[in-house]
């Protein structure tokens, strides 16, 4: 896969990714809760899949009972039983 | 816990939505800044909170994205104050509570007594009653000096009072004087020793003054034993000075008291009948709270006696020294009359007889020989008899100008033979 000039750079200077190149944050506290920041928006979302846009990739989070507990502009939480976190192009 | 009564504060609600698009409904939500949170789907659609106010901001976006929104629950002390003002008795009940609050504070809701110790509170309360200073009178009728006046007047034991009004309530302050009257003048001014008995001089060492006495002297009431006048002579033997002093001595006389006490054979007990009221205090630094059984007010006794417990400090339920539990209970009496016997009669004379010699020993006299009899006649214990003593002296007579002026020769006066 060809890499990006942003990711390259940030790689070569020890850069944190999401701040060079805005890279989503994807944080799993257990299977109750997970975190995501840096993320653009959401296309999907029903109880047992909910889709995210990010800015370099896609966001899968499946399982039951799926809730977005809550939403700002940089970072957001999803509960629920999650059992798949899917990264995509 | 800070985040969830922030909300309460600005209100929020409890929102259902149905529609095409939700995902894009909450895109542009957050776009425009609008906080939703707990987006749960279920049956029908999806619920979601936000806060009230931004809610009007939302036609927009639901026209935008084809949504319908239906508000299921407000949240919010704004709506519970909307909900509230829509009872047309509200607000003339509150106001009539604002008025009731304001007129009360005008009513004494309170007296506490304090600093009494051979007086109750009951006996003093009972007097404030009498002069219309009671729980419920107007705060304006109370005159803090008149009430002190009286009570100065109506005990003599009283020597002072300070009445506050504090907000309802009024706080008496009492101090006592001293029962034991203390001869001894603290007063230095300049005077002289009495006999305050006759007697024989047991003792006497002079610190300051003239001694007109020795020990083993015979002293009639009223003389003087210690001058307070120290004269100075010159050469001849003539007084030049006389210099007026505090006199300052120990002098102990040898005297015998008589002492008699009579008392009637009947006397009247006190019969507790089974009537009592009980009343638990709980003390909170300065503060008193009591729990008691409102039906106790119903219940008047005419003759009663009031027993107080404190709960031990050192009993494993008393957190402090400033809170503590204290346990009352008065019990009704009935007056009956009974009769002593010889021995309760003797027994009842000496505890008289044990009360009279302790006051002696207090006021500093050596009790010495005693002969006493106890006699019953006709319904009555008569005790009799004499109590050898010795009795300090602490009676004094002021010096007057006339007693320390000398009067010095005039030697222009003198004539030339």
């Amino acid at each position: 896969m060809k890499k990006k000039p942003l990711s390259y750079v940030s790689e070569h200077l020890n850069l944190p990714s999401d701040i060079a190149c805005g890279s989503c944050i994807v944080t799993a506290y257990g299977r109750r809760h997970i975190y995501i920041e840096n993320y653009k928006g959401i296309i999907e979302y029903t109880s047992g899949l909910i889709k995210i846009q990010g800015k370099n990739c896609r966001i899968s989070v499946k399982g039951k009972s799926l809730c977005i507990n809550y939403y700002t502009d940089n970072d957001m939480r999803i509960d629920g039983d999650i059992k798949e976190v899917c990264l995509s192009d | 816990m800070f985040k969830y009564i922030l909300r309460y504060i600005r209100g929020y609600l409890y929102v259902s939505l149905v529609g095409k698009s939700p995902e894009r409904f909450i895109n542009l939500c957050r776009n425009n800044k609008i906080y939703i949170w707990k987006v749960i789907k279920d049956d029908t659609g999806y619920v979601f909170y936000m806060y009230a106010a931004d809610y009007k901001k939302l036609n927009k976006i639901f026209w935008k994205t084809k949504t319908y929104p239906h508000i299921l629950e407000r949240y919010g002390i704004i709506f519970h104050i909307k909900r509230l003002l829509r009872r047309r008795m509200l607000i003339p009940s509150f106001a009539l509570f604002l008025f009731v609050i304001y007129a009360l504070s005008y009513v004494v809701w309170d007296i506490d007594i304090s600093g009494e110790m051979r007086h109750t509170d009951e006996e003093i309360r009972e007097y404030l009653k009498d002069i219309g200073v009671c729980e419920g009178v107007l705060t304006n009728d109370v005159d803090g000096s008149a009430i002190e006046k009286n009570i100065r007047n109506r005990f003599n034991d009283i020597s002072w009072v300070s009445v506050e009004l504090s907000g309802c309530n009024i706080h008496i302050k009492i101090l006592e004087a001293d029962i034991m009257e203390d001869k001894r003048n603290t007063d230095e001014e300049y005077s002289s020793i009495t006999a305050s008995s006759s007697g024989i001089i047991n003792k006497i060492m002079t610190r300051k003054g003239t001694p007109h006495v020795r020990a083993g002297d015979t002293v009639e009431k009223g003389q003087i034993l210690v001058s307070g006048i120290i004269e100075l002579y010159d050469d001849s033997g003539g007084v030049i000075k006389k210099n007026p002093v505090y006199a300052d001595a120990d002098v102990y006389i040898d005297t015998i008291y008589e002492y008699k006490d009579e008392f009637p054979m009947i006397y009247a007990d006190r019969h507790y009948t089974d009537s009592t009221k009980k009343k638990i205090k709980i003390h909170i630094f300065d503060r008193t709270f009591f729990l008691e059984n409102p039906l106790n007010r119903f219940k008047s006794y005419e003759k009663y006696d009031i027993m107080s417990e404190v709960v031990s400090p050192d009993a494993p339920d008393i957190i402090s020294d400033n809170i503590f539990l204290e346990h009352e209970c008065i019990s009704e009496y009935e007056t009956v009359y009974r009769t002593y016997n010889n021995n309760e009669a003797v027994e009842m004379a000496r505890d008289n007889l044990r009360v009279y010699l302790n006051r002696l020993h207090d006021k500093g006299i050596i009790i010495g020989f005693k002969d006493i009899k106890a006699d019953i006649n006709d319904g009555m214990c008569t005790v009799k008899g004499t109590i050898n003593v010795c009795e300090p002296q602490y009676e004094r007579v002021p010096i007057t100008d006339d007693d320390w002026s000398v009067d010095s020769p005039n030697e222009q006066d003198g004539e030339d033979s």
